[in-house]
């Protein structure tokens, strides 16, 4: 599926330089594109350079594909469906969301409104595709600590990036919205400001979030957080990455509507919360994820006081 | 009787003939119109829907008329095979065999094959301009194909009924 989802990516002809790598789909991290640069893959942490011929060698042959301008309109022009108009709002922030989840990330002339705000992106010639690896899971270590005699606790996910907060954090929401041992399932909403959580590709979540979710697809949190407690009434409400004073004032709003939060932010250390204008005392606890042998684990669970409930 | 009987076939096979060739002018310009509607609805669809060309090939295609509904449909069905085959690639296949049966000029042939290339505008509004300018060509040709349509259908007419007439005079 996941094979298909990659090749599905890429036009006909580029498309079978793209078949080897492909099959490694699971172990696949990302793809970098630069027009007149080599093909890079990074696969398992490593990265690799693609030759002309679909192969890959972790160092720079003679061979080696280097992606010509027309490659990559075409790439371009493949994942927009041929209708880059329709992208407008996306290329203006920066990145594309293709079936699957997987990210697109673009770079290249910005082409700002009257407002001075990016608007747009024109000749594009830096690409990044994020392959999304949704972690059946992942989330199972932490159910038990952040619920108590059946109530979910406010919790915060916080971690360096790469190490797994938004793996988490959906992981959290299919099993908080479907229900598990330590609770009935709830309703979910979720603000979903990057299309990082969900994955939706035209409105419809690409990964699994759970019967009772509710997702506000490319909205700015603050925004999100307020439109989703007035009209879908969610009885938890969870953000991937904040990190702002208006944040804080949003999540508390939520709070004292009696609305559940869950929540990531950047981060490794305890004082870097309050750093970040976030208020520790908003939630009941605060989920520190690591890097252990390059895989992704919870290091510890926090109460906002600073007990220790896990490592 | 018999002379009689072949005067009025022969007449009558002139203007029939000439009513041929004037309803080839009338299916041009019906094709013209229809490829109008075709870019007409597409511009709107862009403009104030904003979706992808695959969708608004689907929506299109159930409102305009036969051959084009067929060929957009296909178009639409291709595009989402995902089987990697460049949208340029698909429309030229399908129109063509569309164009291949449809009386217009080549140079209006060439415009409706050419559409693909058209869609490379960054944005919404630049690309609904962009497919205006295409809708003001076509506007051109089917008011100059109009006027045309009414002074040669006359002119056929009569020419065939002459003839028809000139043909029965000399083999009397």
């Amino acid at each position: 599926m996941k094979e298909k989802q990659i090749l599905g990516m890429f036009p006909g002809r580029i498309r079978e330089r793209f078949r080897v790598i492909a099959k490694m789909a699971d172990e696949l991290q990302e793809i970098r594109l630069i027009a007149g640069g080599p093909v890079r893959v990074i696969c398992s942490n490593k990265e690799y350079f693609l030759n002309v011929s679909g192969e890959f060698s972790s160092i720079i042959a003679g061979s080696c594909w280097y992606l010509s301008v027309g490659e990559m309109e075409q790439i371009l022009d493949h994942v927009c469906s041929y209708s880059r108009y329709a992208y407008e709002e996306e290329i203006g922030q920066g990145f594309l969301t293709v079936p699957g989840g997987h990210r697109i990330g673009v770079a290249g002339a910005v082409v700002l409104g009257e407002d001075g705000k990016v608007k747009n992106m024109k000749y594009i010639r830096y690409m990044n595709i994020r392959i999304a690896h949704e972690v059946i899971g992942a989330a199972d270590v932490l159910m038990p600590l952040i619920h108590e005699k059946g109530r979910l606790c406010n919790t915060l996910l916080v971690a360096p990036p790469g190490c797994g907060k938004t793996t988490m954090l959906r992981d959290l929401i299919r099993q908080i919205s479907d229900g598990s041992r330590w609770a009935a399932g709830k309703q979910v909403g979720v603000v979903d400001e990057r299309s990082e959580i969900a994955g939706c590709f035209m409105g419809m979540p690409e990964n699994r979030m759970g019967i009772r979710t509710v997702i506000l697809d490319g909205c700015p949190k603050v925004q999100g957080m307020m439109m989703l407690l007035r009209s879908m009434a969610p009885q938890v409400i969870a953000v991937d990455e904040i990190g702002s004073s208006m944040d804080k004032q949003a999540i508390l709003s939520i709070l004292q509507c009696g609305c559940q939060v869950i929540a990531t932010m950047h981060g490794s250390a305890p004082e870097e919360i309050e750093n970040r204008g976030i208020d520790r005392t908003m939630f009941e606890r605060i989920a520190f994820l690591g890097k252990k042998d390059g895989i992704c684990v919870l290091k510890n669970v926090q109460k906002p006081e600073g007990d220790m409930i896990y490592g | 009787m018999v002379k009689l009987f072949g005067v009025c076939f022969l007449i009558t096979g002139a203007v029939g003939f000439s009513f041929c060739l004037c309803r080839e002018q009338k299916i041009r310009l019906m094709m013209l119109k229809e490829m109008r509607s075709i870019f007409f609805l597409v511009q709107k669809q862009i403009h104030y829907g904003g979706f992808p060309i695959d969708l608004i090939l689907q929506e299109v295609s159930g409102k305009v008329k036969t051959p084009f509904s067929e060929a957009l449909k296909r178009v639409s069905e291709q595009m989402c095979l995902e089987d990697g085959e460049e949208f340029c690639r698909i429309w030229t296949r399908e129109m063509e065999t569309v164009l291949f049966r449809i009386p217009i000029t080549k140079e209006q042939k060439e415009l409706m094959l050419g559409f693909p290339r058209l869609l490379n505008a960054i944005d919404r509004e630049g690309q609904a301009q962009m497919l205006c300018d295409y809708i003001d060509e076509l506007d051109k040709w089917i008011v100059q194909t109009e006027k045309e349509e009414k002074d040669k259908n006359k002119l056929i007419m009569s020419l065939g009924t002459a003839a028809g007439i000139l043909l029965s005079i000399l083999l009397l």
